[in-house]
């Protein structure tokens, strides 16, 4: 392509682009995106971002969990506020949080708080949105989510899809205008369930390895006439690589065994709980180290407008417990979490007061996040809210901030634009900056 | 190769950034007291400036307008990423690619308290210095000192930096040649572009201009507007002047080796596609084959496959009209009627979510508006009928089904911007907030547009959910824009592309529709003509469907409105246009390439092969391997295509149903991925039809022999006889199964897997 009536910037900004092997150019089919990222991974390993981190886990918390229940309590406040739990101290030094969160409470050490997260999206779409792409809702105009991003600008690492969502994503979660193509692999299923097999991933009962070359055999003969066609069609050419590509990953032991839970001991797989969350939890270090560059695992249940306490104390918040304290010290015992991000959030946090239902109601206006490993300093505490759990009383982080400390610890310039194929263009991050606080 | 979105490559300009921060102005202390307004600065220092200029090269009388904001787009300082960005950069705003010109002089003369102009010492103007990189600057040199931009703005300077309310506004900006014709490779065209302002002066601005090319492979243009044809093909170059866009359209012929073959005469389509293809030395395919034909047009019609009988029939068939014929039956079927209405039901975006929730009674508004579209399809309503009908739609969403429409888009503007795009082939949302960059839309255009759907009352029924659809003469609607200069103001309903409002009506929005649907207005035939022609070719003569500017390359001029004035006089018939364009030889070209067209992709000198729609597709398969499916909520036996609404299934989903969520949603995404190739080969889902299809076990109930089988399948998938080659390969491989109901079930996988299965070709 010649670009003649570029200016030296534009050369600059794709020199930029190719170097971090992206199909940016919408005009880039898969196939040659594959082709070229192929090129670009002879010429250096792109498994390793230039960041802090090579993979990012989102657990998103769908519903809103309230933060004066679980990462930010107030003793001090008046009874119809600080409700019934009490905060304890963790391995991190003036850390507080929930009594009901002591295995995480030991694990703190590890992980960054943030407490003055602050948004002013009050209804679950537009929050979710916000906190899982960076931006309010744009009218007519699909955002992609930060996995979606990850998967355009770095690609895969492996065999493996580089973008998995272990839960069926909502659209939020999806890759808006990039197209269905950067959409996150969802494997279907539950990971808890004893027969747990990926969708599409698994050979199916009955098929030998004769059967299966019998089949390709026969496409191969079938398809042939149709490549008088394909000389003249970049789609017939890219339906073709997506099948030899299906068929790399459908042959990589390697990618079918990161699915594989059986391989993990029974009593690792009991201490991540045996549940859907905690085995998602396990999955996803899996996947993380067998290459995918960002997955994300959701558990919902914290929308609680009545009868809070009770359904925190006695179900989600010793579920989490137990399960995201193990996924934190297997990770770290495992050497990865070093290099991947996680992040764990809801879309807004609960009102401080308890309504006449016993529970609390949405309130974005602050809340608080978690993150760990790649180039998150463990230990740390970012903000505070006010006395009442109100507002923000320090360093607000805005989820623009958010979107730019994912993004630049996965080595990605935070402002560089990308374009939807109505040629709108926006920016990674609109107008944040990285939580600075957080950062090693 | 696709093209590369022209916005895109605009707006990545200027990244260059280095990292010295920008230093305090503390040097500057010697500024300038802003006094306002302009004028005043420019009449106290008029005389200073005759004194002073004594520069040759720049005009004698230097104007913010037209000497100046020229400057600042083409040295790429107004680009998205530097000072064009909301915000501004380094406390500098200037108008995005300075399309709104007037409003950069208050910024770059008043802004940051008069510091960035310093009248005691021009040189040491802030401005000056940054640009020139003679201190810190992100953007870094944008020119050098003794320039001509340099000293046009030096000069500038010295004058007083005048900008006088009766400067010379830009009219009219024409690129010329207009039209070029290259001849080969190489060829170069010095473009001009001329500007006509209200004073009536003319100027030749071909230096002040930013040109782009709409495909940089095939057209290459030089900052000065010197035009280099790269490749065979057809685009524009567009420039770019105070705010302003022209084109100029450019073809560039192949080389032809040996002589140019006689085509047959046919109907306007083929004189007009003919025409270009000969004048670009472009030889088309061969004409299709009966089967492929019959395949092609049943797919695009019923959005199934034919029939075993209806292959066997059109085969027998030995009358010369056949084709003619075949298209009129296919087009008086209710299976066409259920095929068209999909499509217009992802354009109007029928989606209970969008109508009140589904799972309550958001259902209900669909089935209706489904209904009343299908209903529509079926009588061949007048497409001008069928439009007027939506936008005057009043009452109940549980009764009347284009009611609904008003509630896919809750907000005048969203509403608005639907219409453009479903029905005028524009897209406004970029003049949302500032003037369209590629396009003619102001943010006025926008907002006194949205005044019209301003006046669409919604009020509560008795029944859940329910809405009543009413007209709100009373409710206006002020402009939003981020800093347009009508900004907060009341919007007067203006028609898109008039200077003046409306006539006052005693119903805003049959006003509307009345105009929207007149017979003079072109945007709404040729929208509607262009976005017929993608269903049946892939993509349309100007693209994207939904975003037709002036300024885009249209792939076989004068077609398209030709065929909207064809449109107009058969009052709207979207059958009779259908029927045109499938008894087109165009239409049923081979989609083989020759060595002369394999790379057009713009001409339409062959049949692109592309996807069909994911309810077709599942349609085909099912149809294939013999499976009844139930789909979503819809009755047994009832087709994928025929749903009124988005269907909760991995399939669909995968294959690109469109969930009518958002306006970029009026299109299904038929772009192939990983995902659906793994479901295709390798899914439970697929598996179970190949083997519990009851197609394969009928068969071999009336055969065992292995060639028969092959025959067979061939026509259920591809509707057409294997070669002997294709027979005996598939029986050779076949044989290694354990019995042949296995091999079947293989050949079947293997067909229903292949791209001669999954594409309409």
């Amino acid at each position: 392509m010649a670009h003649e009536w570029l200016s030296d910037c534009e050369k600059f900004h794709r020199r930029d682009v190719l170097r971090v092997g992206a199909l940016s150019f919408m005009g880039l089919t898969l196939s040659k995106y594959f082709a070229l990222a192929g090129e670009a991974k002879k010429a250096s390993p792109l498994t390793q971002t230039t960041g802090t981190a090579d993979s990012v886990i989102l657990i998103w918390l769908a519903g809103g969990p309230s933060h004066l229940d679980t990462w930010d309590l107030k003793p001090d406040a008046p009874l119809e506020i600080r409700g019934t739990f009490k905060p304890i101290e963790t391995s991190a030094k003036g850390i507080q949080i929930s009594e009901h969160l002591p295995k995480v409470a030991k694990q703190m050490d590890k992980i960054c708080l943030v407490r003055s997260m602050t948004s002013p999206a009050a209804a679950h779409e537009i929050g979710t949105h916000y906190m899982l792409t960076g931006f309010l809702p744009l009218p007519g105009f699909a955002v992609p989510s930060y996995g979606a991003v990850a998967a355009k600008l770095l690609g895969p690492r492996s065999a493996l899809p580089p973008y998995i969502a272990i839960q069926q994503p909502g659209s939020e979660m999806g890759a808006g205008f990039l197209g269905a193509a950067l959409n996150p692999f969802c494997p279907g299923g539950d990971p808890n369930s004893g027969n747990f097999q990926v969708r599409d991933l698994e050979m199916s009962g009955g098929m030998t390895t004769q059967k299966l070359d019998r089949r390709k055999a026969l496409r191969e003969t079938v398809d042939n006439a149709f490549r008088l066609q394909e000389r003249g069609s970049d789609t017939a050419r890219a339906v073709d690589s997506f099948y030899n590509r299906a068929y790399t990953l459908l042959s990589s032991t390697e990618a079918r065994a990161a699915f594989d839970l059986s391989k993990e001991k029974g009593e690792l797989r009991d201490a991540y709980g045996r549940n859907t969350f905690g085995q998602s939890l396990l999955l996803s270090r899996r996947l993380v180290e067998a290459g995918v560059r960002f997955t994300t695992v959701t558990l919902g249940g914290w929308d609680n407008h009545s009868n809070i306490f009770n359904a925190l104390a006695g179900g989600s918040l010793p579920q989490f417990d137990q399960s995201f304290s193990t996924f934190i010290a297997d990770m770290a015992q495992h050497g990865l979490l070093q290099r991947t991000m996680i992040v764990v959030m809801g879309e807004f946090g609960r009102s401080p007061l308890i309504n006449k239902d016993g529970g609390r109601d949405h309130h974005p206006r602050v809340f608080s996040t978690l993150l760990a490993g790649g180039g998150i300093k463990g230990g740390t505490l970012v903000g505070s809210s006010d006395a009442r759990g109100m507002e923000p009383a320090s360093d607000p982080v805005r989820p623009e901030d958010l979107s730019a400390t994912i993004y630049q610890a996965l080595g990605l310039d935070y402002t560089q634009s990308i374009s939807s194929p109505e040629g709108v263009r926006i920016a990674l991050s609109r107008g944040g900056s990285p939580i600075r606080k957080a950062l090693v | 190769m696709k093209q590369i979105s022209l916005a895109l490559l605009l707006l990545f300009s200027h990244a260059e950034m280095t990292s010295a921060a920008v230093p305090p102005l503390s040097k500057n202390k010697l500024v300038h007291t802003p006094i306002h307004p302009a004028k005043s600065i420019a009449s106290r220092t008029t005389t200073k400036l005759l004194a002073v200029n004594t520069d040759k090269t720049t005009p004698a009388k230097i104007e913010f307008l037209r000497d100046v904001a020229p400057i600042l787009d083409r040295s790429g300082c107004s680009v998205a990423e530097c000072h064009g960005k909301f915000g501004g950069r380094g406390g500098l705003q200037l108008s995005l690619l300075t399309l709104s010109p007037e409003d950069d002089y208050d910024p770059l003369i008043h802004g940051d308290r008069g510091r960035r102009v310093n009248f005691a010492a021009p040189e040491k103007s802030l401005f000056l210095l940054k640009s020139t990189a003679q201190i810190a600057h992100k953007g870094g040199r944008r020119f050098i000192v003794g320039s001509l931009a340099y000293n046009t703005l030096l000069n500038w300077v010295k004058s007083g930096a005048p900008f006088e309310p009766n400067d010379p506004r830009l009219v009219t900006l024409t690129l010329q040649p207009p039209l070029v014709a290259l001849k080969k490779i190489g060829q170069k065209q010095q473009l001009h572009t001329l500007a006509v302002y209200t004073d009536g002066s003319k100027r030749d601005v071909t230096a002040q201009t930013v040109f782009m090319s709409t495909n940089g492979s095939i057209l290459q243009v030089s900052p000065a507007g010197m035009v280099t044809g790269g490749r065979w093909g057809g685009g524009a170059i567009l420039g770019r002047y105070l705010g302003t866009i022209a084109a100029s359209f450019f073809t560039l012929p192949q080389t032809l080796k040996g002589a140019y073959p006689p085509l047959p005469s046919g109907n306007l389509i083929d004189k007009m596609v003919f025409d270009n293809l000969k004048k670009l030395n472009v030889i088309p395919s061969a004409p299709s084959s009966d089967t492929e034909f019959l395949r092609r047009v049943t797919l695009d019609t019923l959005g199934r496959l034919p029939t075993l009988e209806e292959i066997a029939a059109y085969s027998k068939n030995t009358d010369p009209n056949k084709r003619a014929k075949k298209i009129d039956s296919l087009l008086d079927t209710s299976e066409f009627t259920d095929f068209r209405a999909l499509h217009l039901a992802d354009l109007l975006r029928v989606n209970p979510q969008k109508l009140g929730n589904a799972g309550t009674l958001g259902e209900r508004g669909a089935e209706l508006f489904y209904e009343w579209i299908w209903k529509g399809v079926a009588s061949n309503k007048p497409w001008d009928q069928f439009v007027r009908e939506i936008i005057s739609a009043r009452g109940s969403t549980y009764h009347n089904g284009p009611a609904n429409f008003y509630r896919i888009e809750n907000g005048a503007n969203d509403r608005m911007e639907n219409i453009g795009q479903a029905f005028l082939g524009v897209r406004m949302s970029c003049a949302r907030c500032h003037k369209h960059p590629f396009d003619r839309w102001t943010t006025d255009d926008y907002w006194n547009f949205s005044a019209f759907t301003a006046k669409v009352g919604i009020m509560g029924g008795r029944i859940y959910n329910e809405n009543v659809v009413t007209y709100s003469p009373q409710t206006g609607l002020a402009n939003q824009s981020v800093n347009g200069r009508n900004k907060g103001k009341l919007a007067p309903a203006t028609f898109l592309g008039e200077k003046s409002p409306a006539p006052d009506s005693p119903d805003q929005l049959n006003a509307l529709a009345a105009w929207m649907t007149d017979s003079k207005n072109t945007f709404f035939s040729r929208a509607a003509v262009n976005r017929i022609w993608s269903y049946y070719f892939g993509k349309g003569i100007i693209n994207p469907v939904d975003d037709m500017r002036a300024t885009s390359p249209e792939s076989v001029p004068g077609l398209l409105d030709a065929l909207a004035q064809e449109f107009v006089k058969s009052k709207y018939d979207v059958k009779s246009l259908i029927r045109e364009i499938m008894n087109s030889r165009i239409y049923q070209l081979s989609s083989i390439p020759n060595d002369s067209n394999v790379k057009d992709d713009q001409f339409f000198s062959r049949f692109t092969p592309r996807p069909m729609p994911a309810q077709a597709l599942l349609d085909m398969l099912n149809q294939a391997t013999g499976i009844e499916e139930r789909i979503g909520y819809y009755p047994e036996r009832s087709r994928a295509v025929q749903a009124a609404s988005p269907v909760s299934s991995y399939f669909l989903d995968s294959f690109g149903q469109s969930h009518r969520e958002f306006l970029a949603d009026i299109d299904p995404k038929l772009e192939p991925n990983l995902v659906q190739t793994l479901h295709m080969i390798n899914s439970p889902y697929i598996e179970s039809k190949v083997r519990d299809g009851h197609n394969t076990t009928e068969l071999l109930k009336h055969t065992k022999s292995p060639e028969d089988v092959v025959r067979n399948l061939y026509l259920r998938t591809f509707s057409r006889e294997p070669s002997t080659a294709e027979v005996s390969k598939s029986a050779a491989v076949m044989a290694g199964a354990k019995d042949l109901n296995e091999g079947a079930q293989d050949l079947l996988w293997a067909l229903v897997t292949s791209r001669e299965f999954y594409f309409n070709h």
